[in-house]
Parts: C-alpha cells; sequence; structure tokens
C-alpha cells in the first residue's frame, strides 16, 4: 500500500506540475489580515473618541430640568449609533485575529478585552487631540442619514409647549432684548431674553446654537428664563443659511 | 548497502529539515509522505469511519495540500501538528462534501484503553475483549468533537498544546473539551453499566 501511495501521491504531483505556493502569497496574507485588524482597531478607538466627545457635550446637569423620568431621557441620548459601530468593529478586529497565524491560541474573551483596552486607550487618545469631534462633525456632514438622527434624538430639548427649544440664532434684536430663533423642527420663535440668565458663557450672536428654558407666551413667542450654550458642533441647519458675523452681545447686563 | 545509508540519511533529518530539502527538491517530499501516511492513514480511518480507499483518497489530498501550503510551515509549532491539521481539516471537508456524519470505527488497541482507563483513575479489572468491545461503541457514540479530542490525546498521544495547534482552539479549551469527553465517556459508560 505505502508505496502504491507514496509514489501515486508524487507522480500526481509531478504529472500536474503542482508547485508550492510561494512564501510571499502567506507573507502577504497574514499582513493584510494585521492590516485590517489595525484598521477595524483604529475605527473602533476612533467610535470611542466620537463617545467620550459625545458624552463631554452633553448636558447631563440640565436633565433634571426636563420634568419627568430625566434617566429615560439620557438613555434616549446615549450615543447608540457609534457604540454599535464600535461593537461592529470590535467583532470584526476579533475575527481577524483570531485569523492570524497564532491568534487562536488565546480565546474569544482574552482577545476581546484585549481588543477593548487597546480601542479604549487609543480612544482616549484621540478624543484628546479632537479627533473624536472632527469624526462627529465630518460624518454628520457627509451622512445626511446620521444628521436626521440627531435631530430627531435633540428633540428632547426642542419641546416648547414644556418651555424648552433648542435651535440656531438667526437675527440679534439688541435694543429690545430680544432674538430670534430656528428651532430644531424649522420652527421660528422670538425670543425675549431681556430677563433671562445666561450659563456657560453662552453666546447671543448669529448661527450660535442655544438652549432656552423658559415658557411659550403666545404663537412662536417664547420668554426665556434661562439660556444654555449647546455644546454639540455638528451642524444641525440646512446646507443654504448664509452666515454673517455679528458683534456679540452681553444680555447678561455685565 | 549505499542505498540503506541513503535512506537513513533522511530518516534522521527533523521534520523541518526534510521540508527544506522538500522545497528545494520536490523528490525529498517522498520522504515526508513515508514518515506520515501510516499514522495519517490511521488517524483518518479513526475519526472519519470511512473505508480504507476513502481515506486513502483522502490522505492523498491532504499529501496535496501539504505539499502546496509547504512554504506556510514555519516553526511556531510542530510540523506533526501542522499535518495533522490539515488531516482534520481535509476529513470535515469530505464529510461536509459527502454530507455525512462522521461514524466512528475503532480498532482499539490496549495502549489506547490503558491510557484512557488510566487517566480515568479506574482501577477495577475486567474482561479485555468485553471492555475493547463496549468502549468502542461508547465511543462511537460520543459527538465527533468529544471522540477526536480523546482519539488525538489517548490514542495518537498528543499533548494538549499540540491538539490545540492541530485544532486551532485555545489550550484552555482543549482543556475543557478533553474534561468534557471523559465525562460523557463515563455517562455512557454508566449507561452500558461497565465497570472499569
Amino acid at each position: 500500500m505505502e508505496k502504491d501511495l507514496s509514489a501515486s501521491i508524487l507522480e500526481e504531483i509531478r504529472g500536474k506540475k503542482i508547485q508550492p505556493k510561494s512564501r510571499w502569497r502567506f507573507i502577504l496574507r497574514e499582513y493584510v489580515v494585521w492590516l485590517v485588524f489595525f484598521v477595524n482597531i483604529f475605527f473602533g478607538s476612533l467610535s470611542v473618541a466620537v463617545v467620550l466627545y459625545l458624552v463631554g457635550v452633553s448636558d447631563w446637569g440640565l436633565y433634571h430640568m426636563l420634568g419627568n423620568n430625566p434617566l429615560g431621557l439620557v438613555l434616549v441620548t446615549l450615543p447608540y449609533f457609534w457604540l454599535l459601530a464600535f461593537l461592529i468593529f470590535l467583532l470584526v478586529a476579533y475575527y481577524y485575529y483570531e485569523h492570524t497565524k497564532t491568534g487562536y491560541r488565546y480565546g474569544f474573551i482574552k482577545i476581546v478585552l484585549l481588543n477593548i483596552l487597546l480601542s479604549f486607550v487609543l480612544g482616549a487618545g484621540l478624543y484628546a487631540i479632537g479627533a473624536g469631534e472632527q469624526a462627529e462633525i465630518e460624518f454628520a456632514r457627509r451622512a445626511p442619514f446620521y444628521k436626521d438622527m440627531k435631530v430627531r434624538q435633540n428633540q428632547i430639548w426642542n419641546r416648547p409647549e414644556e418651555g424648552i427649544i433648542l435651535g440656531v440664532i438667526k437675527e440679534v434684536d439688541i435694543e429690545n432684548g430680544q432674538f430670534f430663533l430656528k428651532d430644531l423642527s424649522g420652527g421660528s420663535w422670538l425670543v425675549e431674553a431681556s430677563g433671562a440668565k445666561m450659563h456657560g458663557g453662552v453666546t447671543i450672536e448669529r448661527n450660535f446654537d442655544v438652549k432656552v428654558f423658559g415658557e411659550r407666551q403666545e404663537e412662536q413667542i417664547f420668554i426665556a428664563k434661562d439660556i444654555f450654550p449647546f455644546m454639540d458642533k455638528v451642524d444641525f441647519s440646512p446646507r443654504s443659511v448664509i452666515i454673517e458675523i455679528v458683534p456679540k452681545h452681553d444680555f447678561s447686563g455685565s | 548497502m549505499e542505498k540503506d545509508s541513503y535512506i537513513d540519511l533522511f530518516s534522521q533529518k527533523t521534520d523541518e529539515e526534510l521540508v527544506k530539502m522538500a522545497l528545494e527538491d520536490q523528490d525529498c517530499f517522498l520522504h515526508i509522505i513515508k514518515r506520515y501516511e501510516r499514522k495519517l492513514l490511521s488517524y483518518i480511518v479513526r475519526i472519519s469511519g470511512f473505508s480504507k480507499e476513502d481515506a486513502e483518497d483522502i490522505l492523498q489530498e491532504v499529501f496535496i495540500k501539504t505539499y502546496i501550503n509547504l512554504n506556510s510551515f514555519d516553526d511556531q509549532l510542530k510540523f506533526s501538528s501542522w499535518i495533522y491539521r490539515i488531516t482534520h481539516n481535509e476529513v470535515i471537508n469530505s464529510h461536509r462534501r459527502k454530507k455525512a456524519r462522521p461514524q466512528c470505527v475503532l480498532d482499539l488497541d490496549n495502549d489506547f484503553l490503558a491510557n484512557l482507563a488510566s487517566d480515568m483513575k479506574t482501577d477495577k479489572e475486567v474482561d479485555e475483549n468485553y471492555l475493547k468491545k463496549n468502549i468502542g461503541e461508547i465511543l462511537g457514540r460520543l459527538n465527533e468533537k468529544h471522540r477526536e479530542v480523546l482519539i488525538l490525546r489517548f490514542w495518537e498521544d498528543k499533548d494538549y498544546k499540540e491538539i490545540s495547534d492541530i485544532l486551532k482552539k485555545p489550550m484552555g479549551t482543549v482543556a475543557t473539551l478533553i474534561s468534557r469527553a471523559k465525562k460523557s465517556f463515563q455517562e455512557e459508560l454508566e449507561k452500558e453499566s461497565v465497570n472499569l
């Protein structure tokens, strides 16, 4: 048996002119697998950076002003999109790591924990240099679905009947202590700001985003009690807005 | 005499040395085939339950794939683990092609029985023929993962690292698999009311 089998194997190899695949193919394959692994770690880290940025600009201190069930509202506004993106990148990175030459030796939990640690460390670094903010702004600019999602998510800050509006300042009327605001839903408001408290270094200037707490008086008139800056730098306005710089006005009277 | 010396020369070479030689000279691959064909054929028959002819077909594929991928072998693992891994994968592929569940045909030897029985820490004496017959059936009833890992451990005498490299699973998983396989074997044994 042995003689026939080994002879027939060699015959087949010779007859079909079978050659070993070149070493470079395997080296290249291994490099590609590692490259894809690191690309996924990078994008996972970028997702972490965006999450850190969004958590940083969220007005955690203001949720209690939203009335019923602030915790429920917090849960609604968590950055699920980026958390999901991070999870996907993490799983893809795991898959490719496991397919490296020795990746199978370490088990799912060890590999995933290592990847999470790596992503968080790198993500914190990317956040520190502002990459999280830039990624968020750019993504919102290029992905209309994401911008729409953010608008929907931020509607919790735009409930005029409950005394909150979120929008962009369109015109400032210094003399009368008021400004015109276009809210997230596209509605226009005249905001009486002369009696309002200004918080967080808010700027009453055209094209600045603000959150206004107060009371709706009449159709499209809002009496402001507290005004906060809206920290998220994503541009919620339609692309056709013309930007015009006007002098800052300090409504606080200082 | 010369021919014998020539053959002896190759038999003294390590697997890694033979691989290097085979990459330079195709004919040297013959020595790798001769070194492993008997072992691998038995292994294929044990884990697959295929006939000898089908097993030889699979073995042929194994050696061809080994030759084609010879440049991918490096010293991060043993050559024997690497070629056993190719064999394991080829058996799985064959099962998929035939859409067959692996059946177990075991030709047990005393060493295997002694290894397994001793590892399970049993100490009663039994009728060896009766034992051989029933343990073969019991192993045949285990699921394929458990059966294969018991065969690798107690028959092929592979250590945990080698099994890890063959099956491409972490060593912890291999240890768990072996533990569960032994437990599963014990449960089947109790059903048969065979006391080792």
